[in-house]
């Protein structure tokens, strides 16, 4: 529902034919592996405007806004408050399907490219990616401070980024971003978003995507932990023994 | 050296790992105890998820307590029907902890158990120890002659299911004895610690089992259900990390080795002073993390990732 209306917005602000660039899309790498030495990725996002007769000189050039999205979350924000003299937590909200990684970059700062209330509209920023995937029904001014909290907490992790001059002109039509990756962003499929604007309005989208997987070694581990919990928990308990046993018999005094 | 954790998802420093378990192994190798109860908050304070903190630092005691029970046994230093008893205790109680760490996992409440319960078991015991090894110490210096002092049958010894435990001299009932086994393995599950340092003092004050046998017969049961944790570990919650593991491990029974010399030149009174204020301090650290205001009030917990 959530993406059918977005796609009705996006087709009643991006009349056909009347602006006719469009844009091409292309990532350095469409898979990105986790090894053993994993610290982090970077990937390359390169963006070709196109225009035919009909596209009108841009004066104010062309801005670029690419959103990165990691797998969706379910998760429990919760806030602390001192009971008897101890901080606990006291309150809390479930979020569901926020995503594990979300990235901003712009070609200038987002304010300077869009109006904040119409970036809100087209799910452009931090703050308005998260809250699109929260139910509008009932919504609190508690449930915005809790979503503003998950967003400030995931920004100082990393996990959340926003960078204002993330994607550079390589020439007036060619825009290139540089995507990176902490250690501990989720593994899965992510999908990046690039929409292109001047003047303010938006002038044309698209979607391509990526995906973190862990590689050979930490996959088979990680498999076998999920789908053969008993041999897994047999072979990792017979491992501590043999080792246990293999030190006593290295060490031994006698 | 960055290593990645394929159950915790994370990267970790290699060596802050292997020089953090040396450093317990140490410690553990010096005080003949398994090292857990500072291994897993070590690795909670470094930002490995608690829940597979505990877990696959239960695989590893599993592999600490494998050598150490090799070398009491070939000293024969245990008593392996004493030891039955307290792996027949630890089996429930290993197995009541696991539920309840998974219950409490689902309800969201886990770290909070896991702080409040270190914090209450290690102020309470660190706090005991500290005074009963202080006395000892005084005591140490006045230099008493040592009277033996006359012991009387506690009451608990003539309940019913009575056994004779030869190698440790004493005729009791196994019921307070399995008790016993039952609460400290419940601790040890849910929490990642052998339980060497509880069930030790408890078994020579409580149950008279002399200090030849008592190590060796602890590291019977605490093998036991450390195994026990980590297969239970496994199959309901997924989060033994072996790749951690084997890294503690390596580094525990390096450390372990210089540990067990450096022992050997150490008084007693003064061993169990330095284990009292360890134990305690590991409490205070934890109690810090409840009474210290915290920086940021918020704080988030992923519940489920679409995959």
């Amino acid at each position: 529902m959530k993406r059918l209306a977005a796609l009705l917005i996006a087709a009643l602000i991006l009349p056909q034919g009347a602006r006719a660039e469009s844009l091409l899309v292309s990532l350095s790498s469409h898979r990105v592996l986790i090894e053993s030495n994993y610290t982090g990725a970077q990937l390359a996002a390169f963006a070709v405007v196109e225009r035919d007769a009909r596209s009108v000189a841009r004066i104010n050039g062309y801005d670029l806004v690419i959103t990165i999205r990691g797998p969706r979350e379910d998760v429990v924000v919760q806030e602390k408050r001192r009971v008897f003299g101890l901080w606990v937590n006291q309150r809390q909200r479930f979020l569901a399907g926020v995503p594990g990684y979300l990235s901003v970059l712009t070609s200038r700062p987002l304010q300077d490219i869009i109006e904040p209330d119409r970036a809100q509209r087209l799910n452009l920023g931090l703050l308005p990616v998260v809250t699109a995937t929260q139910p509008r029904d009932n919504d609190t001014a508690r449930d915005a401070e809790f979503r503003a909290a998950l967003v400030r907490l995931r920004y100082e992790s990393g996990l959340y980024g926003e960078k204002e001059r993330g994607v550079s002109l390589l020439t007036a039509n060619v825009f290139q971003a540089q995507i990176a990756l902490p250690a501990t962003a989720p593994v899965g499929n992510y999908e990046v978003d690039i929409m292109l604007l001047a003047d303010s309005v938006p002038l044309a989208r698209q979607t391509t995507n990526f995906e973190l997987v862990k590689s050979g070694f930490e996959q088979l581990i990680a498999d076998a932990a999920r789908q053969h919990p008993w041999i897994y928990g047999v072979a990792a308990a017979a491992l501590s023994i043999v080792l246990g046993w293999l030190s006593s018999v290295a060490f031994r005094k006698d | 050296m960055e290593i990645y954790l394929p159950i915790a998802e994370m990267p970790i420093n290699m060596f802050t790992i292997l020089g953090m378990s040396a450093a317990v192994g140490f410690i553990s190798g010096m005080f003949g105890v398994g090292g857990g109860f500072l291994m897993t908050p070590f690795l909670i304070f470094t930002g490995v998820p608690p829940a597979i903190a505990v877990a696959s630092v239960s695989a590893q005691i599993a592999g600490s307590s494998m050598t150490g029970l090799i070398s009491y046994w070939r000293r024969n230093a245990v008593d392996a029907r004493l030891g039955l008893v307290l792996i027949g205790g630890g089996a429930v109680g290993t197995w009541l902890g696991i539920l309840f760490f998974n219950q409490m996992r689902r309800l969201g409440h886990l770290e909070l158990v896991i702080v409040l319960s270190y914090v209450a078991l290690f102020s309470v015991i660190g706090g005991l120890m500290l005074l009963e090894s202080l006395r000892a110490v005084l005591h140490a210096q006045k230099a008493r002659p040592a009277t033996a002092p006359k012991r009387e049958r506690p009451w608990y010894f003539e309940l019913p299911l009575r056994m004779i435990f030869h190698r440790s001299r004493m005729a009791a009932s196994v019921l307070p004895i399995a008790a016993l086994a039952i609460g400290v393995s419940f601790a040890g599950a849910v929490l990642g610690i052998g339980g060497g340092f509880i069930i030790v003092p408890a078994l020579i004050y409580l149950f008279h089992v002399p200090t030849s046998v008592v190590i060796g017969t602890s590291l019977m049961q605490i093998l036991f259900t450390m195994i026990v944790a980590t297969v239970l570990h496994s199959v309901t919650n997924q989060s033994v990390d072996m790749v951690l593991a084997l890294l503690l491990i390596i580094g525990g029974v390096i450390g372990a080795q210089f540990g067990a010399r450096a022992g050997q030149n150490l008084r007693a009174e003064v061993f169990r002073l330095l284990l009292a204020i360890m134990v305690l301090g590991v409490g205070l650290r934890f109690a810090s993390e409840i009474i210290v205001r915290p920086n940021d009030l918020f704080s988030v917990r992923v519940e489920q990732r679409a995959r």
